[in-house]
């Protein structure tokens, strides 16, 4: 674990990858470097299932990421209790309060631009509902939002897990997901075939 | 008898009185010789010149006449005409690779006694911007006159031969005294918020770990000893600066660093000067030290024939800088053939030829002793042409050789050109 890797990465995000000489960052442009590299998990699908696949990510990025980053930064219960104090906890003082107000403008401003900074919460947690329902819809009773495992049920296991494993006062994001029983099912199933320990 | 009663500040102006008072009346037993008096005239007109808000001061020295005058007595008057009492200047520089618009604006005499505040603003081509302000204060009626210094600022770097740049926030507090004419010290506390970033995407990986903020407070001691005649050519003395700093009260850094600068000088023959140069420098780090903390070596300025920061561990042919380092030069310094070193631009002009020695290294990565690191001399040998910019600093034009390298070093054969203040 290192305090910096948001600013080791190239676009001060995480997570990012090193290889060689490459440091690629974001989740999009790994795949494309593990794909020019001859790794893919959606070869054997069609283009329009691949285009679909896109449009089901971006959905994520625009709305599940835009609702963590709203709760966790905007939201003021959640901000004092956890957020401000892991954020500042790898800082000396007065370093960890300088910089985590720094992150809080960053994200309020970025929140701004896409129109989500003046939302209330109860509309970022209806975004966040119909997001999940047309994810559950696509996937349906099927294992595997494609039959076989791809970057989509990565990203949804991604997000989803750490919704309903992480602590927050604020239960309301963790509630709104937990609602579609097929995500938790595919977050709990992608966890035991891949991350269970022996 | 020989009472030096010259204490009317008539048209002190703003300075006012404050500034004089330091030359309390002097009663003297015996009448004073006429040269002492030239030399104690000569010895306020620098402490005058000192408190940098005048710009001319004259001495004038006369038999006194009026009514308390005596037959032995002489009459010491000051002239001086101050700066005025705001001073702002627009001025461009180029540096390594950004050209910079720089605002600055001083007040070289706030409240009469020599207070000054100078401000600066610069912007750079490629949007970086560095402001500084400072505020001093000197205080010479004290033992060892100090002077009190506060700046703040904030400050980008950029170092291409490392791959990584910086942005430095911080304050100094500076506590300058003098223990004896030769002998300055300076006192120092520093807390700043450095930014650390990567230059481009083929920064290499060990660079890029050092990214990311951190908070330094450093207590630094800075010592010199100048018996030189002059700082920039000299011809005789020798010259000494050792500065030590310890890091880590608050903060997120703790180190340990001491470095040592010297400079021997000997008239050989009329014009000719041999120059012998010494450098030293330790790092130990206690936690959190990180690239911009690590010492390093080569350069124009300091290990001539390698690039800057040339010496020592390397990764992708960047600069990763060390713990130890040993540095060492000899300098036969003449006047340029055909001239003489005294007249007219040629007195702004010196030759010489130089042999430059030195080593740097990790010992603690390297896997060594420090005696087996610190054996790896690094040579190198060339001559050039050098020209004084102003009273502190020069430029440096010369054609290097290196002699001995390691696999992992970067030398830069032929031309060099280096400007700066201290060289090796």
């Amino acid at each position: 674990m290192r305090w910096n890797a948001e600013f080791m990465s190239p676009s001060g995000r995480v997570p990012f990858i090193k290889c060689g000489a490459f440091v690629v960052s974001e989740l999009e442009p790994i795949v494309q470097f593990a794909a020019n590299k001859g790794v893919t998990l959606c070869s054997r699908l069609s283009t329009e299932e691949k285009a679909e696949m896109r449009a089901y990510m971006s959905l994520i990025t625009n709305v599940l990421v835009n609702a963590e980053l709203y709760i966790s930064w905007l939201d003021e219960e959640t901000f004092n209790a956890v957020t401000k104090v892991r954020n500042s906890s790898v800082y000396p003082w007065p370093l960890g309060w300088l910089q985590t107000r720094a992150k809080r403008n960053a994200v309020a401003k970025r929140l701004k631009a896409l129109n989500w900074h003046d939302k209330t919460l109860d509309q970022v947690l209806a975004d966040v509902e119909q997001c999940c329902n047309s994810l559950s819809q696509r996937l349906g009773d099927r294992d595997y939002f494609f039959g076989t495992p791809t970057e989509l049920d990565a990203l949804v296991f991604g997000h989803v897990f750490t919704i309903i494993t992480t602590r927050l006062p604020c239960r309301k994001l963790a509630e709104t997901v937990k609602q579609n029983k097929s995500l938790v099912a595919l977050a709990q199933r992608v966890d035991e075939q891949y991350f269970k320990r022996p | 008898m020989g009472a030096v009663h010259a204490k009317s500040a008539d048209n002190a102006g703003e300075v006012g009185g404050g500034l004089f008072e330091f030359e309390e009346p002097i009663e003297l037993e015996e009448p004073m010789p006429k040269p002492q008096i030239k030399l104690e005239g000569v010895r306020v007109r620098r402490a005058l010149d000192s408190m940098g808000c005048f710009r001319e001061i004259g001495v004038f020295i006369d038999v006194s006449s009026g009514p308390d005058a005596t037959p032995e007595g002489l009459e010491v008057t000051f002239q001086v005409k101050e700066l005025s009492r705001v001073v702002g200047g627009i001025n461009t520089t180029v540096s390594e690779n950004e050209g910079n618009l720089v605002l600055g604006v001083k007040l070289p005499n706030v409240c009469g006694r020599g207070e000054r505040v100078a401000a600066e603003y610069s912007v750079g081509h490629r949007a970086s911007s560095n402001f500084s302000v400072a505020a001093a204060k000197p205080f010479p009626h004290r033992p060892r006159a100090p002077t009190a210094t506060a700046t703040l600022y904030q400050q980008n770097h950029e170092y291409p031969w490392s791959g990584y740049k910086l942005l430095d926030r911080g304050l100094l507090l500076d506590l300058a005294f003098h223990t004896s004419a030769a002998t300055k010290h300076n006192l120092q506390w520093e807390g700043l918020v450095r930014d650390t970033s990567v230059i481009n995407k083929s920064t290499s990986f060990r660079v890029r770990e050092s990214s990311g903020p951190q908070m330094k407070s450093v207590v630094r001691h800075i010592v010199s000893v100048d018996h030189r005649d002059e700082a920039v050519f000299p011809t005789r003395g020798t010259w000494v600066q050792f500065s030590s700093e310890v890091a880590g009260l608050g903060g997120g850094v703790a180190h340990l660093k001491t470095e040592l600068n010297v400079q021997a000088n000997v008239r050989v023959l009329d014009d000719v000067v041999l120059q012998a140069t010494g450098a030293g420098g330790a790092l130990h780090d206690v936690f959190g030290s990180s690239l911009p903390d690590r010492l390093f070596l080569g350069g124009p300025t300091s290990l001539r024939g390698f690039r800057q920061r040339g010496v020592g561990p390397h990764a992708d042919s960047q600069a990763l800088g060390g713990k130890l380092y040993w540095a060492g030069g000899v300098h036969a310094w003449g006047p340029l053939p055909f001239t003489s070193a005294r007249a007219g631009v040629a007195s702004l002009l010196r030759a010489h030829a130089f042999l430059t020695a030195g080593c740097l290294c990790d010992p603690d990565e390297e896997g060594v002793s420090w005696a087996a690191g610190l054996s790896g001399a690094r040579v190198s040998a060339g001559a050039g042409v050098a020209l004084r910019l102003g009273r502190g600093a020069r430029l440096e034009l010369n054609y290097c050789v290196p002699l001995r390298a390691r696999p992992h070093d970067v030398t830069a054969p032929g031309i060099q050109f280096g400007v700066g203040a201290d060289f090796l």
